[in-house]
């Protein structure tokens, strides 16, 4: 059984014991962190095209989910709109919003932009209590429900895990093919991208709107597990743990980032009562990542699973066959 | 010391082997400086598909400077960059890619998290045209791309001799490999003309004998080859026609064998 | 009107420091670290609790918080700075400090609380209306801050080499000097000014746990609009923000502070965007 098909038994399992987990329990609160988890993973999911792959640091993302969420609730809530319909909107509204965050990144590098999103989560939290009338300021707003079937707690989480889904399968297709490629040259190396013609602006604004479309609609998701919203909801702490989540997983992986997100999903009700120490766990791990594998947890287990297979590293000479160089240059000529 | 002006080589120096069709790549008086220090002095010169033309020239002479203008790193302060009728002059990077001019560096820009087959297929990336949601619904468009993109890219690393590191992650790769591995990528951007920046720099004798065939079959192919250089003697060798730049002007051009016995090319080289 | 004149300008002369010590950072090290407030966070903090708790007199609490605030700086140093250097990987530095700061933060919000507390009068003194402490304190602290520092880098010996670090490493190393060991006073430095400002503005943003994130924000802004790198640049920056952001509360309430900081900095920003006295450098491959 080679490395790929172990991998593929291991998703396999992994997502039958998703999709059975509330056939597998009742317990509405491990039902509750099931569903957090998938909706943290959604924005998540979306981030790390961003962060983890095109390698921006976006630390503001709460913002993109409150738009989201807020959008959400106050057209369902408010004006009626079908469930469903509101949270595409919201997620096209967060869409929009993830452009003009993204608008910045050409002219600031590394520091001043993410300085800058952190300025973005801070505004919309601001700008959230400040039109309290539109959003409820600290009061807040509750949360209308969908219909059936998605009204239950199961069924809730079996949308949430359908949407969330979706959008894995989404980046996956992304990260496989030349698009992958062109953003990791983004991140990596904006010289060897350029030298390729891979339009960096455009292809940044582009990974933006993917990223705030996931973000808002998890924000609907999120506030409808909240079932009511406020701005405190969206704090500070929650735009960290995105961040770190990826971080922590490893760039450019997926898998990596996801069991990031399960982690630090966990932490919180792992410590229980010790629930204000979250984010000092979320600094630390942080640190001890950036200190000691900056390539996150992803590239260690490659690592490990690199060291049991016995690659063949002889370098061999160089031995180039000019005729058939000449013949497949020409072959794909214009 | 009189700079030899591009007009006036006579067509006896100047009869390049050539082989491609199309038109030529063409810098009209190109100068550029930095903070008052003139880099590159109203250099002219032509490359033409398919030939392989050297630029030579000791430390500082402006060889690489004059390189990033022809490939839009640098903006130019005077003179034309000319594609047949196509003006590149004020086109970025990207833009010149896409008409066919593409370029390695002094230094390999390779993705070190990736495999040599992966970075090998995004040189392919100017030949795609699936947007980003097509792609991430996996249409049949990009899927085809990526088959088609793997196909060449293989080709391509197995003709230029990197067959057996495929796989292999491009950090793991030693220097005459990257070299190889950038040119390969640069010829997978289906290009009309390559500039290598330094590709001998490091490289073995037998490796710069390698490196040296794999020139000669992109030229073969009808690409039009700009070898920048620091190893005279191989530049001689390979190139069917060869320029010279002292402190940013051209002091000599034409055949390898008129340039080599120039007086002025002996003495900046070996000193008077 | 004239009070709110005042509270910009006091508040502005806060932002003004950290944008001082954001500068010393820079200046030996090329990092602009997320954990700057940070240190303002800790004076503050660690100066009440001297004078609250342990009833310490001010001429032994204003160096005991400066001894703080060099621990920390050193330990900025120490922790985010000197692994995440000179790697491959630029943006490392921006992690580890963005780490470093919530660690802090969060460590003081579990050791303090999280409820502000209010700040200890440092002079014996009435509530005296425009002549009140909490103005004046940080306003002329900021001045005497960028003077000393002025003079600490063209009079002292540390501070020439601070400077000469910032143009050319390689001729300071050359001269048998350890670049490193120059960084971690510069940041011992960083952290015991950022420190001392805390402490100054105490009684203005009284003890609060959550200071830093919004002083490392607001900090920045400042450092931008007067142009990074410029001492000068910092306190013009500070007194525009400061007004700015007492202008608009007075005007249009104090819910939209973060919102007008930010704007300010993105106008100034599109009409120079070197800032009002930063170098204009020209950036080459």
């Amino acid at each position: 059984m080679n490395g790929r098909t172990l991998a593929l038994a291991a998703l396999l399992a992994f997502a039958a014991l998703a999709i059975a987990f509330p056939l597998l329990t009742d317990d509405r609160y491990l039902l509750r962190i099931g569903s957090m988890i998938f909706i943290y993973w959604t924005l998540i999911a979306g981030l790390n095209l961003l962060v983890g792959y095109t390698g921006l640091l976006s630390i503001g993302h709460v913002g993109l989910l409150a738009i989201g969420g807020y959008c959400f609730t106050i057209l369902a809530g408010r004006y009626g709109v079908d469930p469903f319909l509101a949270l595409a909107a919201g997620g096209g509204l967060s869409a929009l919003c993830g452009l003009l965050l993204g608008l910045p990144s050409f002219r600031l590098p590394g520091f001043y932009f993410a300085l800058a999103t952190i300025a973005f989560g801070l505004i919309v939290a601001e700008l959230a209590l400040a039109f309290s009338d539109v959003t409820g300021g600290t009061v807040g707003l509750a949360v209308p429900r969908f219909p059936d079937p998605v009204r239950s707690i199961a069924g809730q989480y079996w949308f949430v895990l359908a949407v969330s889904a979706a959008v894995t399968w989404l980046t996956w297709n992304l990260s496989r093919m030349m698009w992958g490629r062109s953003l990791i040259a983004i991140r990596d190396s904006d010289v060897a991208a350029r030298s390729v013609a891979v339009p960096v602006f455009r292809a940044k604004l582009l990974v933006f709107v993917f990223s705030g479309a996931a973000a808002g609609v998890a924000g609907g998701l999120f506030a409808r597990a909240q079932s009511h919203i406020t701005p405190e909801a969206f704090n500070f702490d929650l735009s960290l743990y995105f961040f770190v989540a990826i971080i922590i997983g490893g760039r450019g992986s997926i898998v990596g980032p996801f069991i990031g997100t399960v982690l630090l999903a966990l932490l919180p009700d792992l410590f229980g009562s010790l629930q204000r120490y979250t984010a000092f766990f979320y600094g630390a791990a942080l640190l001890a990542v950036v200190l000691t594998m900056p390539e996150g947890v992803g590239a260690l287990i490659r690592g490990a699973v690199d060291r049991f297979r016995p690659a063949p590293l002889g370098h061999g000479v160089l031995r180039p066959d000019p005729a058939a160089l000449t013949e497949a240059i020409k072959g794909g000529s214009r | 010391m009189k700079p030899i002006p591009a007009a006036d080589i006579t067509p006896a120096d100047d009869a390049a082997k050539g082989s491609g069709t199309g038109p030529a790549l063409r810098a009209v008086a190109v100068s550029r400086s930095f903070g008052g220090v003139r880099a590159v002095s109203d250099v002219s010169l032509e490359l033409r598909p398919g030939e392989v033309h050297g630029l030579i020239g000791p430390n500082g002479s402006g060889k690489t400077t004059f390189l990033n203008l022809l490939s839009g790193y640098y903006p130019i302060d005077v003179g034309r960059i000319l594609l047949g009728d196509d003006d590149l002059t004020g086109l970025d990077v990207q833009s010149r890619v896409r008409r066919g001019v593409s370029r390695t560096f002094q230094k390999p820009r390779l993705l070190k998290s990736l495999s040599v087959l992966d970075n090998a297929m995004l040189g392919g990336w100017p030949g795609t045209r699936a947007g980003f949601l097509e792609t991430a619904l996996a249409l049949p468009r990009p899927r085809r791309e990526e088959r088609e993109i793997r196909a060449r890219a293989t080709a391509i690393l197995e003709a230029v001799g990197l067959g057996y590191a495929l796989r292999r992650r491009a950090d793991l790769l030693e220097h005459a490999e990257q070299r190889f591995l950038e040119i390969a990528r640069a010829l997978m951007t289906r290009p009309r003309f390559v500039l290598l920046d330094e590709p001998a720099g490091g490289l073995t004798e037998a490796e710069i004998e390698s490196l040296g065939r794999v020139v000669g079959a992109v030229a073969a192919a009808g690409v039009g080859v700009l070898l920048v250089e620091h190893h005279t003697d191989f530049v001689f060798r390979l190139c069917d026609r060869v320029t010279v730049l002292d402190t940013g002007r051209i002091i000599a051009h034409g055949r390898p064998e008129v340039v080599r016995a120039h007086a002025d090319v002996i003495r900046v080289y070996l000193g008077s | 009107m004239a009070i709110v004149l005042l509270t910009g300008v006091a508040l502005g002369s806060l932002y003004a420091m950290i944008a001082l010590v954001y500068n010393v950072m820079y200046s030996t090290s090329k990092v602009l670290s997320l954990g700057t407030g940070q240190f303002a966070m800790v004076g503050g903090i660690v100066g009440a609790w001297f004078i609250l708790h342990w009833n310490l007199p001010l001429w032994v609490a204003v160096p005991g918080v400066v001894l703080v605030g060099m621990a920390f700086g050193c330990l900025t140093e120490f922790v985010a700075i000197r692994r995440t250097l000179g790697g491959g990987d630029e943006h490392l530095w921006v992690l580890s400090t963005l780490a470093l700061a919530t660690i802090v933060q969060q460590a003081m919000a579990l050791w303090w609380g999280t409820e502000p507390q209010p700040f200890p009068r440092l002079v014996v003194q009435d509530y005296a209306g425009l002549l009140d402490q909490k103005y004046w304190i940080p306003i002329v602290l900021a001045f005497i801050m960028a003077l000393a520092i002025e003079w600490f880098y063209r009079r002292t010996l540390y501070g020439k080499i601070f400077v000469a670090l910032s143009d050319d490493t390689f001729a300071v190393r050359a001269r048998g000097i350890s670049a490193t060991r120059m960084r971690l006073a510069s940041y011992a430095l960083a952290g015991g000014l950022g420190a001392l400002a805390g402490f100054g503005a105490g009684q203005l943003t009284y003890a609060y746990f959550a200071l830093g994130l919004s002083l490392t924000l607001n900090g920045f802004i400042a450092l931008a609009i007067g142009g990074i790198g410029s001492n000068v640049g910092a306190l013009a920056g500070g007194l525009i923000l400061g007004l700015a952001t007492a202008f608009t509360a007075y005007f249009f309430g104090s819910e939209f502070q973060q919102t007008i900081a930010i704007g300010t900095l993105i106008l100034l920003l599109v009409v120079r965007p070197a800032g009002l006295f930063g170098a204009q450098k020209v950036r080459q491959l």
